[in-house]
C-alpha cells in the first residue's frame, strides 16, 4: 500500500469494521506514511477524547438527556 | 559485520518521529488511554535497545520494525503477559531524558460545544460509534437507516467534530 489513505477508511479503521488483514495493511501504512500519521494522529485525539470524556458522561446516562435524545 | 549503533540526537529524533504514532495504534486497537501510553513507552523502549544492541539490521525499514513491534507488544499488553510487565518496569527509566511521555486530550467543555454543533442524528451515529463501540448495521437498525448511509454520516461527522475541535470557534 502506498497511496494516502482516504478519510472514511481512517475513520472505519477507528470504528473497528475492517477486516484483520486490511486492517493490519494499513497500520503498517500509518507508520511510514507521515501525511497518514499525521491525519492518523489527529483522529486519534478526537477519538480518544471523545472515548475518555463522552464515555465518562455516557456512564452515568448525561448524555443520553443532553445529546442524544433532545 | 555488526549493524549500526545509535547515537543519542537519533534516539530523540526517533522517539518524536514515532511516539505520536505508536499511541494512535494504541488507542485505536488497544481503546484505552492508559493502555496506549504503556505500549508508547515499551515499544519505544524495545526497539531503542535493538538499535542501541545493534540488532537491527535494516535500519532503513526501521517503520516496519517499529510497527512488527507495537503489534506484538499490543498483543502482550491484551495478554497481560509476564514479559510485556517485565518490560513496562524496564520503560519508566531507560527512554531519552527528552522523551515526554504526556499526551494532552482535548479540552472537555470543547468536545461539549462541538458536540452541540451536530445535528441531532450525526450526534447520535458519533456516540454510538466510538462511545458504545456499536457497529454500523446495529446503528443502522436502531436509527431506520442502512449501514451504508451511517457509515456515511459518520465520517462527516467526525470531520466536522474534527474542525471544530481543532480550533474553528464554537458561535
Amino acid at each position: 500500500m502506498s497511496a494516502c489513505l482516504p478519510y472514511p477508511t481512517l475513520v472505519a479503521l477507528w470504528a473497528g469494521e475492517l477486516e484483520e488483514s486490511e486492517a493490519a495493511a494499513i497500520d503498517e501504512h500509518l507508520f511510514g506514511c507521515d501525511a497518514c500519521a499525521a491525519a492518523t494522529e489527529r483522529l486519534a485525539k478526537v477519538v480518544g477524547t471523545l472515548r475518555v470524556e463522552a464515555g465518562k458522561r455516557r456512564a452515568v446516562g448525561e448524555y443520553v438527556v443532553t445529546h442524544v435524545w433532545r | 559485520m555488526n549493524a549500526p549503533t545509535i547515537e543519542a540526537d537519533q534516539e530523540r529524533s526517533f522517539c518524536q518521529r514515532y511516539s505520536n504514532r505508536i499511541r494512535a495504534y494504541g488507542l485505536c486497537h488497544l481503546r484505552d488511554t492508559a493502555a496506549a501510553e504503556d505500549l508508547v513507552q515499551q515499544v519505544l523502549l524495545i526497539v531503542l535497545q535493538a538499535l542501541r544492541d545493534g540488532r537491527v539490521k535494516d535500519v532503513d525499514n526501521l517503520d516496519k520494525y517499529v510497527f512488527g513491534t507495537c503489534r506484538n507488544t499490543a498483543m502482550d499488553i491484551r495478554r497481560g503477559s509476564a514479559r510485556q510487565r517485565r518490560i513496562a518496569a524496564a520503560a519508566a527509566t531507560a527512554l531519552p531524558d527528552s522523551y515526554e511521555p504526556r499526551w494532552e486530550l482535548a479540552d472537555r467543555s470543547r468536545l461539549d460545544q462541538c458536540l452541540e454543533r451536530l445535528e441531532a442524528r450525526a450526534r447520535a451515529v458519533v456516540l454510538a460509534t466510538f462511545v458504545d463501540e456499536r457497529g454500523a448495521d446495529d446503528v443502522g437498525r436502531s436509527m431506520s437507516l442502512s449501514a451504508g448511509n451511517v457509515r456515511v454520516i459518520r465520517h462527516r461527522a467526525l470531520a466536522h467534530l474534527q474542525r471544530c475541535m481543532e480550533g474553528e470557534r464554537p458561535s
